[in-house]
């Protein structure tokens, strides 16, 4: 007796026969068992041979190690007394095999999904059931169901075609065996029997008696009779459904199998005889009052019956299960045992995979004819070139085309196809530069390469040009005095230097200048270490907080030192406004007040910072003033800030981002006139006249000129005498950032009346705060339209008087709220303006740092 | 009474009509029948549970027993009718085409013919003739058929109770499947509504192992069983995690959220015989170890949860009960004339 158990593809067992087999000489007749196997460990579909052969030889699964779970496997089994081999296979149709995979699959994270494990699985099975129904005589089907398994038909009818086309082959593998013509023309042994076994029954239970012991014979003829009805109705409706489908013809030999037609072909295990639940099995035993007996004995199978009748017919004289008028003499076998060990045949089966995949053929298909017209919509109302947003948005609705019409598992693979060819279509010369200015505008270019860019692999085939997007903003040279237009920069040296100083030669180039630090190389080739690429800063949420607290702006400007130190700036995406608090006695700065030792005069120090009110509803009322003042907690930030400044050693940039320049004399300026300079808005290029008295006592606050309301209230404190009165004109221009929807509105220069009245209130305030007033860094400008635009504040103009003063500057200017870096001219000490001169002092627009575009977005007002 | 019997012109107030047995929905030819229409009423409230399973598997049973009868009724007393002596001996089925029973709850059960069975297929062989020539074999035109009941289910129910007597066929969990990739897509109320809004449906469908015996309930099986449904439908997108579980601690000591991970909507019901042959009460000295609980208790235990499962859209629009049955009748011409399903058919050989 021997039991085996191999794959039949991927071992070879041949030794383990010849060895362990009795008698070469000895005729057998194969049994196989196939179908499926409910969800049982303890038992498997060929348990029920057991009672037959009285041994517990087919178990379930549950001992058997896991690596031969995974693959489908025959178990052999030889009883050499009734010179039977039995042959189960099991394979995943035996859910507990089946489980076991899928729970390891999932345990693992294996990602092998089922649809793929399924395929595979489908198609060992069909050949390991091709190889079976051409080795044995009998083959079970085992149905753990009550019914016909439908699904058979088409996967006999597969296996059937297959088998002919591989006739040719299995006869090649066959040859130099020592088996009747019969066998080596035929490829197998015989046509083999096919038998139906059912393990469960539709009849209820309350059709049959409870106990076997108390029937009486009138009952049993009852039971025999519904169970016989049951038995020839389903040996009937499969009848008629395998002939219908032609899998049983009327000549056996031409058939993938046959049924006996005069002999009982299914079998309904109504009763279990095998083991099959182990607690089951121990409670009827004890039941039977401890006297354990076997309650499987040979004898009273009717299983064993059934069965033999078809071994001893096939050890004998053979079936012939040909039906009609003209019997063929039916091909027979009985194989020795060696003979039938080698009768394996081996041969490729593709079409057999491609009947067995119908879903994977129709996903295919129905994916294939879908992904054109996916592309189809990807495609459709491209514009030449776009960016990768676009691009995205496109795919994503390719996709919707796509998971409209497409089905099935191959879904996910063509999907990838589809991003693939879609993503390839934009590559392929449809690219935009995605490059953005620093005033947030796309390129408008095809993708290029740069002209000073290096010559690389990945972007060899591209042209070459510089970024552009024909935007255009009108803006004035360092002086003020010359307008031209300014194309979008996309970098900050074309921002703050690059345009201005190609002004200078036509006009300001021969003005007086303050030289502002800079990094000079000392040889030609010197390059500055890489900084980061700028990132642009990202639009604050309305609602942050106005208030900024000073410690907020201490630690920004700690951790963007360098950044100040490279003189460099940038504005936010909103409107800010900003207090410029252009004269500031400073008389509590200690700062000023070394200035005043040294000149033993009054010192002016030009204050530009930030504040406060950022919010656009707020800066829209803006018409007229802020009466706002700055946050009292402002003042005493900026000092540490100021001094922070002073502190911080850094690098130096490589070019200025401001220029300070005096255009000429004082007189250039006539107050009746004011600057005829070109774009200003009618009345408003005056600038403010600002008398001091020098000589006041110490902690006395000059007071502004102003409009006669204000100097009303302005209270006149000093009378004393050995007073000089001086006159200094400050004014703050605003320049209007080009809008591109507006942008004949957009290119005006505005100038002074406004920032006038500001100056005064916040005058005001400074009177009744000791200091620091700020004014708005931005400013809303009524121009043409009546929807107005912000100006940032481009230039302040300073004609400084004639007398025994020194005028300073130092600007500082926070274009965005905190944490907003605070900027400044980048040098070490206040810039001195020389007496009796108009000086202007331009302001970079945007403010960069390395890390964030400080820009205010006209767009962002609507 | 008169006032009812007036109001069959269906003013909105009218009571619905209570239903004693079901009416048909389709018919043995796959027709249309219109009849159930005066069943239903004017209200947005209401459940589709359909059943979906081979043959003689309990179907027809366990719906009546969801629908409201009690194991103890009488089999004649059932609202779908359960496989009487004969359908048994002859091994053939009982229900053809689909038929819809609405209870006073306002659920509405929809029965059908079982998928996959020999007992249909032969049912065809025997009346040839009305096999279309577009199929290539009977079992093709079977198969369609059952493919197009099962998408039809799938589009118009909340809860498909999917009901097996062994677990598991593997054959119907591929058929399933493809059910699911043949239904039709849900249609979208407009064009430029999001992609979001416009999401095919997917009914909720519950696992049923009719007929489970002692062993199925451990927890080892049981949970081996959770795994395997759920890597069966890995890659699916029906709904088959809605928690309609034995493993809520309360049915079965042991079987709780912590011994089993997964929760795959699987209910196991016992044979019901084995109840009703326990009420002989002399037949034996000991009571019989069962190791599960009573089927009455299993049953109510399914109806409840089964009641309170997430019931989503069918549509992007709210439907009436008269609304879903038009819906159901637009759904049934649909995949009666899928353009997905004749090509299906064309695969297959």
């Amino acid at each position: 007796m021997l039991f085996l158990y191999f794959t039949p593809y991927f071992k070879s067992h041949e030794t383990l026969y010849e060895g362990s087999l009795p008698n070469k000489d000895n005729k057998v007749c194969v049994v196989s068992v196939i179908g499926k196997g409910r969800h049982n460990p303890f038992a498997s579909k060929a348990s029920v041979f057991n009672p037959v052969l009285d041994k517990d030889v087919f178990k379930g699964l549950l001992n058997v190690p896991e690596e031969l779970i995974q693959q489908d496997a025959v178990e052999c089994f030889y009883d050499a007394e009734s010179q039977v081999v039995y042959l189960h296979h099991t394979c995943m149709y035996d859910t507990h095999r089946l489980a076991v995979q899928c729970q390891r699959l999932i345990n693992q994270d294996v990602d092998q999904d089922f649809f793929n494990m399924w395929q595979k699985e489908e198609y060992r099975h069909a050949k390991t059931l091709l190889w079976l129904f051409s080795i044995s005589h009998i083959i079970i089907l085992s149905h753990p169901g009550a019914s016909f398994d439908v699904s058979y038909v088409r996967l006999f009818r597969t296996i059937d075609t297959i088998r002919l086309k591989l006739l040719h082959s299995i006869t090649e593998q066959l040859h130099g065996f020592h088996i009747s013509k019969d066998w080596y023309h035929s490829g197998r042994p015989c046509s083999p029997r096919v038998l139906f076994m059912f393990e469960s029954t539709t009849l209820t239970k309350k059709t049959e008696p409870v106990e076997t012991g108390a029937i009486s014979k009138n009952k049993t003829a009852t039971k025999f009779s519904v169970e016989k009805k049951l038995v020839h109705a389903i040996e009937d409706q499969i009848y008629r459904i395998l002939r219908k489908s032609r899998i049983i013809t009327n000549i056996s030999n031409n058939s993938l199998f046959a049924v006996p037609a005069n002999q009982e072909f299914v079998y309904i295990h109504t009763k279990k005889e095998e083991i099959s639940d182990p607690v089951s099995f121990y409670l009827q035993q004890l039941r039977m009052n401890n006297s354990i007996e076997s309650p499987r004995s040979r004898g009273n199978s009717t299983f064993k019956e059934f069965l033999f009748q078809h071994v001893e017919l096939a050890l004998g004289r053979g079936f012939d299960d040909n039906v009609g008028r003209n019997p063929v003499t039916p091909v027979f076998e009985v194989p020795t045992c060696e003979e039938r060990i080698n009768a394996k045949a081996q041969a490729h089966f593709n079409t057999l995979k491609s009947l067995l995949e119908t879903d994977i053929r129709f996903s295919e298909n129905r994916c294939n004819k879908v992904l054109p017209v996916a592309e189809a919509a990807y495609q459709e109302g491209l514009p030449t070139h776009y960016v990768t947003n676009f691009h995205l948005n496109k795919l994503q609705q390719a996709h919707r085309v796509f998971h409209q019409f497409a089905r099935g598992p191959a879904t996910e693979k063509y999907l990838v196809q589809l991003d693939e060819a879609c993503e390839k279509f934009w590559k392929n010369g449809r690219q935009l530069c995605e490059e953005i200015s620093v005033t947030g505008n796309h390129c408008i270019n095809p993708l290029h390469r740069l002209p000073d860019e290096p010559e690389l692999d990945s972007n060899r085939h591209l042209p070459v040009m510089p970024h552009t997007n024909q935007l255009k903003t009108r803006a004035a040279c360092n002086c003020g005095r010359k307008q031209a237009d300014k194309d979008d920069p996309f970098d900050h040296k074309a921002a703050n230097y690059d345009f201005y100083a190609g002004l200078e030669e036509s006009c300001c180039g021969k003005l007086e200048h303050v030289d502002l630090p800079s990094f000079k190389p000392s040889t030609a080739e010197a390059r500055a270490a890489q900084i980061k690429k700028i990132e642009r800063a990202h639009k604050n949420s309305q609602g942050d907080t106005p208030t900024v607290k000073s410690g907020d702006i201490v630690s920004g400007m700690a951790n963007l030192s360098l950044a100040l130190s490279l003189g460099q700036s940038g504005g936010s995406d909103y409107s800010h406004h900003e207090g410029i608090s252009p004269n500031n006695f400073a008389t509590t700065s200690p700062h000023v007040e070394t200035v005043e030792e040294v000149a033993s005069e009054d010192s002016h120090q030009i204050v530009s910072t930030s504040p406060m009110e950022e919010t656009t509803e707020k800066l829209e009322k803006v018409e007229e003033i802020k009466e706002e003042e700055p946050d009292h907690e402002e003042p005493e930030a900026e000092q540490q800030e100021e001094e922070a400044l002073e502190s911080v050693p850094g690098l130096l940039p490589k070019f200025p981002s401001w220029a300070v320049c005096c255009i000429g004399k004082a007189s250039l300026y006539n107050h009746n006139t004011g600057l005829d300079y070109p774009g200003f808005l009618h009345g408003s290029h005056f600038l403010l006249p600002w008398d001091i008295t020098v000589k006041a006592e110490k902690d006395k606050w000059p007071s502004v000129g102003e409009t006669a309301s204000r100097k009303g209230k302005q209270k006149k404190s000093s009378k004393d005498t050995a007073e000089v009165n001086l006159r200094i004109y400050l004014g703050n221009e605003y320049e209007c950032q080009g809008d591109t929807d507006f942008s004949d509105n957009a290119n005006k220069l505005v100038n002074l009346d406004m920032p006038l009245l500001c100056l005064s209130s916040l005058q005001l305030k400074v009177a009744l705060n000791t200091n620091n007033p700020s004014i708005n860094f931005m400013l809303l400008l009524l121009c043409r339209s009546s929807k107005g635009f912000l100006g940032q504040l481009m230039r302040l103009y300073v004609v400084t008087p004639e007398g025994p003063v020194r005028i300073t500057v130092n600007p500082i200017i926070q274009p965005a709220p905190s944490p907003c870096p605070l900027f400044n001219l980048g040098t070490t000490d206040v810039v001195e303006l020389s007496a009796s001169a108009l000086w202007v002092i331009r302001l970079p627009y945007p403010f960069i740092t390395y890390l964030a575009i400080y820009i205010h977005n006209q767009n962002d007002q609507d | 009474q008169t006032l009812i019997s007036d109001s069959s012109s269906q003013s909105r107030l009218a009571l619905p009509p209570e239903m004693i047995h079901p009416v048909k929905l389709v018919d043995d030819n796959q027709n249309w029948i219109e009849t159930g229409m005066e069943m239903l009423v004017d209200q947005t409230d209401f459940l589709v549970i359909g059943v979906i399973g081979g043959q003689g598997v309990g179907k027809s049973t366990i719906l009546s027993l969801l629908a409201g009868n009690s194991p103890e009724d009488s089999l004649r007393s059932y609202i779908f009718a359960p496989q009487n002596r004969d359908c048994q001996e002859s091994c053939v089925h009982l229900t053809d085409g689909i038929d819809m029973f609405v209870t006073g709850q306002r659920v509405i059960f929809l029965d059908t013919q079982p998928i996959l069975s020999a007992s249909v297929l032969e049912q065809f062989i025997k009346n040839d003739k009305k096999v279309s020539t577009e199929f290539t074999t009977v079992e093709n035109y079977m198969e369609i058929q059952a493919l197009q009941q099962t998408a039809f289910l799938m589009t118009v129910c909340h809860i498909i109770v999917v009901v097996q007597d062994w677990f598991t066929d593997t054959s119907l969990l591929r058929f399933l499947q493809t059910a699911e990739m043949l239904k039709p897509s849900t249609p979208s109320t407009s064009h430029d509504s999001s992609p979001e809004e416009n999401a095919d449906y997917f009914p909720n469908v519950v696992f049923i192992l009719n007929k489970a015996n002692r062993d199925d309930f451990s927890i080892q099986s049981y949970g081996s069983m959770q795994y395997t449904l759920k890597k069966a439908f890995d890659t699916s997108k029906l709904n088959i995690l809605e928690g309609v579980t034995l493993a809520d601690g309360k049915i079965i000591p042991g079987l709780n959220h912590k011994t089993i991970d997964l929760d795959v909507n699987l209910f196991l019901l016992p044979n019901i015989d084995d109840m009703k042959t326990e009420a002989d009460p002399m037949s034996m000295l000991l009571p019989d170890y069962r190791g599960y609980p009573s089927f009455d208790n299993l049953i109510n235990s399914l109806r409840q949860q089964i009641y309170y499962m997430p019931r989503e859209h069918l549509t992007h629009a709210t439907l009436s009960e008269k609304n879903w049955f038009h819906y159901a009748a637009r759904t049934w011409d649909a995949v009666k004339k899928s353009q997905l399903m004749a090509e299906y058919n064309r695969l297959l050989h």
